[in-house]
């Protein structure tokens, strides 16, 4: 056989890959490339749509308050400073007229003004949206006074104003009239105030998103990179990889991963970012009586070891916990119930239930790795050691579905830290959105009414008081608080620990 | 023996049986184009039976778009009015024949999370997807046939050594594969990205960087399936008696090999390329996963998890075609290696 066709062929594949991958580190995404000038974020999963009336939160309002700057800043302990405002306040008693005036000379990326008449537009625009933070806060009517002044008088009290107008919720990520007046163009482009705006050409939505400085940025120090890249990367794996050949800067990782990162070189950080909880969903004993005693339901807390649980699964980037998170939680309550079989088997005979009983628990499956799934089979687990069956469901992207069927005792889920007004429009409201059930608590309902006409410390005690109430009354089973692990190589400043997310736009670079 | 031409089976062609042939192949045009219009008009039931198939598939799938826009906040008014406003309170076959008016006028939609135009997320994203298909393919006919023919003719334990290792490849899971490469290549010896793709418009060297592990992933299982049918069918065309007298005759064992037992050989190779070619669009859909790379594959998977009905639809669509082009050139390719084939 003549061989030398074959030969010629292998040799010029041979050398077409050693010329490419000579090429390595000339440009692009060249593993080795690091630059002052290029932010490079790796994000587990990225903005739903780009009009922040519609999206979710968590991990895309890191790229979002890159684009989108806040009327309030979110600051790490879930109180909220002013950003585009220049003072702020209540107008009389009982939190239901809010007003703030704006700061001057801003400009949206798209070149026109921020003024009183943009932030009205926008606010309503927001509230008529099908969006996840539609209703969290309740405005009847929006005032404009001036040309930077703006009132909102709110249809229902609410003390956490500011903190609605900040990233949080993305009602204060304001997008400019011109892009309100055409929804379409928000959901292929940024119109915020931010330091960045999207470069739609070299951007794939979904995948990546490629950010170039405002030329109308009010604070032009602010902008510390020539361009941001925000790739989108759901496969754990691949975004371990991304930090391993140095192709990102900074990005969230998961407890699996975040060892191994650090073992890499990778710096990770992390703290206390939500609860993995089971919510005891038929807490008034609607379909599963045993649920409405008080006593059944710590017995269920008590029956189950958060610690080797906590450890099995999430190591270090969780904390056992016996309370659901939010701002105002009492760290006394962490241990409120600590393992005690005993304790639990007895509380179920004095509730009348000796010989324990079923209920039918949902959890999200796979979908959320350790936090989801595996967590409820092990809690599962516990429970059956006191006689109580539990038949658990795994749903896939119907869980919220499922959760709120009624036809589920128990769901388990891991909600983001909130502040306490949220928790309750979520959990405790006879209304709310995950209480299938319709449960409701009198005392509950009492601090809420109180704490929402509060302010400041007041609110905090009235407020704390509320998820110690929630706490004694057993309302869930907290199993854990997790936290986020976030990933980052030795350049990256601004990190601020404890912050709901982390904001890009506060990112810099040392070195 | 330069100037003689044979048959397909080895047999001179004596002037006058040339000109029959000649006289086949032009008839054979005709047919061609009638073989078009009928994989043009199978297509259409094709696509019907898929999309609507497709349609209830995802109909059924748990959960709605409403209620994963809505998160856990949307309350029960919030939620049924929102399913009002998408349209998915109506009956199924009310939602897919406003899916399919639509469609057959070039309207895709709109992508029911994003709100981006469906057509404009595929057109962005086709590109990267063909740059893995095709230069997957690529490797698997260089690489495959060459081995194939190589193991076919040296035989031996070289030959069983090759068999082998085509097998063991074919085994080996293509994300598994695609991690190996990252940690060996990307992360030990940093000659290529760990994940990404760069568009060939903006650096063509970067663009073929970028395909490097992603297209060898891929294409290992269809480099061993080509190598596997390659092997197999020289095997017996070189065993054929009109090789053996094509060799008595004084044909060069190049010209034995390459342009007579070769060209007989690769129709059932093209037959296992089409096909091949087919579970490549599989494929890509878990290394475009693995490498982040933003093809249909990646856009597919996260508009089902997002129950976003118009852009899975556009998909389905997209991906039926190819299948319809890529039979459609299987036969066309046919025809050329076998005018017999086209005659018939």
């Amino acid at each position: 056989m003549n061989r030398r066709p074959l030969i010629a062929l292998l040799a010029a594949s041979a050398l077409a890959l050693g010329t490419t991958a000579c090429g390595a580190g000339s440009g692009g995404d060249g593993p080795a490339r690091t630059s002052a000038n290029e932010l490079r974020i790796g994000l587990s999963f990225g903005p739903f749509t780009l009009d922040p009336a519609k999206d979710g939160g968590g991990a895309p309002n890191v790229m979002r308050s890159l684009t989108n700057e806040s009327l309030f800043h979110m600051n790490a302990d879930y109180t909220a400073s002013p950003a585009l405002v220049s003072d702020y306040k209540y107008v009389g008693d009982g939190n239901k007229v809010f007003e703030f005036t704006l700061k001057k000379g801003i400009r949206f990326t798209d070149g026109s003004p921020l003024n009183a008449a943009a932030v009205k537009t926008w606010l309503e625009y927001f509230a008529k949206q099908p969006g996840p933070y539609a209703s969290t806060l309740s405005i009847g009517s929006v005032e404009t006074k001036g040309e930077y002044t703006v009132r909102l008088n709110l249809a229902s009290p609410s003390p956490i104003v500011p903190l609605l107008l900040s990233q949080y919720g993305n009602r204060g990520a304001l997008s400019s009239p011109k892009s309100v007046a055409d929804p379409g163009s928000l959901a292929k482009g940024t119109y915020g105030v931010g330091p960045y705006v999207l470069d739609a050409a070299q951007s794939v939505v979904g995948d990546h998103y490629t950010l170039v400085p405002s030329k109308y940025y009010h604070e032009p120090s602010a902008v510390r990179f020539k361009k941001v890249t925000v790739r989108i990367i759901p496969n754990p794996s691949s975004m371990l990889r991304a930090f391993q050949s140095g192709q990102i800067d900074f990005g969230n990782l998961d407890s699996s991963t975040a060892p191994a990162a650090e073992k890499a070189g990778v710096k990770v950080m992390h703290w206390r970012s939500g609860t993995v909880a089971v919510t005891l969903a038929d807490r008034n004993g609607t379909a599963t009586k045993p649920l409405a005693d008080v006593r059944v339901r710590q017995a269920l807390n008590y029956a189950v070891d958060r610690e080797p649980i906590t450890k099995a699964l999430v190591g270090k980037y969780g904390r056992p916990t016996s309370q659901y998170q939010t701002e105002y939680t009492d760290p006394a309550l962490d241990n409120r119930y600590p393992y005690d079989p005993k304790k639990a088997k007895a509380l179920l005979a004095q509730a009348g239930y000796p010989n324990g009983f079923s209920m039918d628990v949902v959890d999200p499956g796979a979908m959320i790795g350790n936090w989801g799934d595996p967590t409820m089979q092990t809690v599962a687990k516990y429970w059956e050691k006191i006689g109580v069956h539990v038949k658990v469901t795994q749903a896939t992207t119907d869980f919220l579905q499922q959760a709120v069927s009624k036809k589920f005792a128990a769901l388990q889920w891991t909600p983001d830290i909130s502040p306490t007004a949220i928790a309750y429009s979520l959990l405790y409201a006879p209304k709310a959105s995950m209480n299938p059930f319709g449960a409701s608590n009198a005392d509950i309902d009492a601090l809420y009414r109180q704490g929402q006409t509060e302010q400041g410390d007041q609110a905090a005690k009235t407020f704390t008081k509320l998820n110690s109430v929630v706490t004694e009354q057993a309302l869930n089973v907290p199993i854990y608080e997790y936290h986020i692990p976030w990933g980052m190589n030795e350049h990256i400043t601004g990190v601020e620990k404890g912050s709901w997310v982390v904001f890009g736009a506060g990112l810099g670079w040392k070195g | 023996m330069a100037n003689t031409s044979v048959d397909a089976m080895g047999a001179p062609l004596t002037r006058s049986r040339r000109g029959r042939a000649i006289r086949r192949r032009g008839t054979s045009g005709g047919r061609l184009a009638s073989l078009l219009a009928r994989r043009m008009f199978t297509a259409v039931p094709l696509l019907l039976v898929v999309s609507s198939f497709n349609f209830l598939l995802l109909s059924l799938t748990p959960g709605d778009a409403a209620r994963q826009m809505l998160g856990s906040s949307g309350t029960p008014e919030q939620y049924e009015a929102l399913r009002r406003q998408l349209g998915l309170d109506l009956p199924v076959y009310e939602q897919y024949w406003g899916w399919l008016s639509s469609a057959v006028s070039g309207d895709f939609g709109n992508s029911i999370t994003s709100g981006t135009p469906v057509l404009e997320s595929i057109t962005s994203r086709v590109p990267v997807t063909l740059s893995l298909i095709v230069g997957s393919l690529l490797v698997s006919v260089v690489v495959g046939v060459s081995l194939g023919v190589f193991s076919a003719v040296r035989g031996g334990v070289i030959g069983r050594a090759v068999d082998a290792l085509a097998l063991l490849s074919w085994a080996l899971p293509v994300f598994w594969v695609g991690s190996v490469l990252v940690v060996v290549f990307a992360i030990k010896l940093e000659w290529f990205p760990a994940l990404g793709y760069v568009p060939f418009t903006e650096s063509p060297q970067e663009w073929a960087r970028s395909l490097v592990l992603p297209v060898t992933a891929l294409s290992l299982g269809s480099v061993a399936a080509v190598v596997k049918q390659t092997r197999e069918s020289m095997l017996d065309v070189l065993g054929s008696e009109y090789i053996r007298m094509a060799a008595a005759n004084g044909v060069s064992r190049t010209s034995l090999i390459y342009r007579h037992a070769l060209k007989n050989a690769a129709i059932p190779v093209v037959t296992v390329l089409g096909v091949q070619t087919i579970g490549l669009l599989g494929g890509a859909v878990l290394i475009e996963s693995v490498f982040s790379v933003p093809g249909l594959g990646s856009l597919v998977v996260g508009s089902a998890l997002a129950h976003d009905i118009p852009t899975v639809q556009a998909v389905a669509v997209f991906f039926t075609v190819v299948v319809v082009v890529v039979n459609l050139s299987v036969d066309l390719a046919y025809g050329l290696l076998n005018p017999r084939v086209s005659a018939a």
